[in-house]
């Protein structure tokens, strides 16, 4: 990996290591307040409940005659809930990338975490992780309990394919954390902006309806998004029951994604560092 | 407090001095008074789309046999106008001590000599004049784009019912601003009150949806979303405003209910509050961070 500045010459190992430091710090940090690994464990759960519950009030049943023609699957409630665990990796890309380095300016620790003679990206990549390992294991959890109380259809043997089709869109999520965590570098105040994005991104990604109810314009912008099609891609092979070669067609436009949000995200974040080390801002609250 | 006329009208100008200085601080972050008025349509147009996915159209036959109106859109408009209140006094009112003490200014502000009371009250006033205008903005903009169809010659009842809702709320604000005095780090409480109420209250679906949905648990759960004073509201409302509305709650009595439910919290507010204070002050921790 190549040094940044301010940054050692480390090689891979050495730079994988500081990834795997970085995930148990912020694991650390994160146990310290169990009021809020509660709120991350539970309150998913109770978000997914008030879209069912608006589903059961609209069909009456578990089962719609509607979305059935419009996505193949009449099963709103296994629907709701792929859209939203892929979803909820999404925003945890979103919320703890773009928190990541704003929390170490809230500390006042940010100037020593840069001084840390390996690559930013290493630091980064650990906060990310981070934030998706505990993602996942509260997903694991909300899955046991949605497939306890409501009896979710998903096609387990399917689990395996589903996981590599997610691995496909990871590069993209990071890649679009890697910019988001650059423009915070630089503007600071990030929650109005996350907070935006986020509301955006619940509008256009087909959580809880399939794309094609959307207006076509927004439409358009949906298929630039990289979750889009992770959703459909994970929807398919764990609803549908598709095989590996049926949701080639959507991992194809994620592979552009990867690169093109990997290198945006990358060059982003070095461009705004570089600017604000030129200010003199790091630290600044 | 002294309850004679005039210091009565010195504690209402010490109120409307708070509210103003509220607003105008609100008003030079022009973004978020920008984000706050368009973002509920950001958060309401999902469950328009999952209506339309779901049933193909703006109307459904299982809602029309829970709530009395097939229109689910106007229903969750009206739901989603009325929340922008909750979403204030829980992130608004609730947290207005905690950021005066983010920036430093809560000693000071209460060593004024006036009611703490007058500036609460200010606070939870300039919270209702902007999630009014919020509130307004939302629903002139969700009719533009998804046609809301309400009964118009109803209006004045409904801001009646609104405006005892927001009273009730004020008390739950107070409630809140105790707690978040007394143990500080208010996220995940805010966080969880505030799903809790979106999820339990009638904001999107009917309250006999959950009856349907939870079986015998779900007259339970009834029971704990009419504890809050949005359910009684939300019900008063959409009788008022939406065609044959047929609601869980009888308007007289959800009007009652709601006016019984203000006292109720405004006066565990008030109590609560000047315990918590008194707490906070001989732990010597008002001002700490």
């Amino acid at each position: 990996m190549k040094p940044t500045e301010g940054g050692g010459a480390l090689g891979l190992f050495d730079e994988a290591r500081v990834v795997g430091v970085v995930l148990k710090k912020e694991l650390v940090l994160y146990l310290r307040y169990p009021v809020w690994v509660l709120f991350d464990a539970l309150m998913p759960l109770l978000w997914v409940l008030s879209l069912v519950i608006y589903g059961r009030a609209l069909v009456g049943s578990p089962y719609s005659e509607n979305l059935a023609r419009l996505a193949n699957t009449g099963d709103y409630v296994s629907f709701t809930i792929v859209g939203m665990i892929v979803s909820s990796f999404a925003y945890s890309t979103l919320w703890g990338m773009s928190y990541a380095l704003r929390g170490e300016q809230w500390s006042g620790t940010l100037e020593s975490t840069f001084l840390a003679p390996c690559s930013r990206f290493s630091i980064l990549l650990g906060k990310a992780f981070s934030s998706m390992l505990t993602t996942s294991l509260w997903v694991f959890l909300q899955i046991s309990l949605v497939s306890l109380v409501f009896g979710l259809n998903v096609k387990f043997l399917n689990l395996p394919f589903a996981m590599l089709f997610f691995l496909v869109a990871l590069p993209s999520f990071i890649g679009i954390g890697f910019s988001l965590a650059g423009v915070v570098l630089d503007f600071k105040e990030h929650s109005a902006f996350v907070n935006f994005l986020s509301s955006l991104l619940g509008l256009l990604l087909p959580i809880s309806y399939p794309l094609s109810v959307l207006p076509p314009v927004l439409r358009y912008f949906s298929y630039l998004l990289p979750p889009t099609y992770a959703i459909e891609g994970m929807r398919s092979l764990l609803i549908m029951d598709s095989g590996l070669n049926e949701v080639m067609g959507l991992a194809v436009p994620l592979i552009f994604f990867d690169v093109f949000w990997l290198s945006a995200g990358i060059m982003i974040f070095a461009r705004e560092e570089r600017r604000v080390l030129k200010k003199g801002t790091l630290g600044y609250y | 407090m002294k309850l004679d006329a005039a210091s009565m009208i010195l504690e209402l100008k010490a109120a409307v001095s708070t509210a103003r200085k509220e607003i105008l601080i609100n008003l030079r972050y022009p973004l978020w008074v920008v984000f706050w008025a368009i973002m509920p349509i950001f958060w309401l147009a999902p469950f328009v789309f999952q209506g339309h996915a779901l049933v193909g159209g703006r109307l459904s036959e299982s809602f029309r046999e829970l709530a009395g109106s097939s229109d689910y859109v106007t229903f969750t408009i009206i739901g989603s106008s009325l929340y922008a209140y909750v979403m204030s006094a829980l992130w608004g009112t609730g947290l207005s001590l905690r950021r005066e003490q983010w920036g430093g200014t809560l000693e000071t502000i209460l060593i004024a000599p006036c009611s703490r009371f007058s500036i609460l009250f200010g606070k939870a006033l300039s919270d209702s004049v902007l999630t009014t205008f919020y509130a307004a903005v939302q629903f002139a903009l969700a009719s533009l784009l998804f046609g809301a169809r309400i009964r118009v010659e109803n209006l004045f009842f409904a801001v009646s019912a609104v405006l005892l809702m927001i009273l009730a709320l004020y008390g739950i604000g107070l409630i809140l601003s105790g707690l978040i005095l007394m143990y500080r780090e208010p996220g995940a409480l805010l966080n969880f009150v505030d799903t809790l109420i979106y999820t339990v209250c009638p904001v999107n679906y009917p309250l006999r949806t959950l009856m349907l949905f939870f079986g015998g648990v779900g007259y339970y759960v009834a029971m704990v979303s009419i504890v809050f004073p949005l359910t009684p509201a939300l019900e008063a409302v959409r009788a008022f405003l939406l065609p044959s509305f047929n609601p869980y709650l009888n308007v007289a009595i959800a009007l009652s209910y709601l006016a019984a439910v203000t006292l109720v919290f405004l006066t565990l507010g008030m109590l609560l509050f000047s315990v918590v204070e008194k707490k906070v002050r001989r732990r010597g921790a008002v001002e700490a961070y």
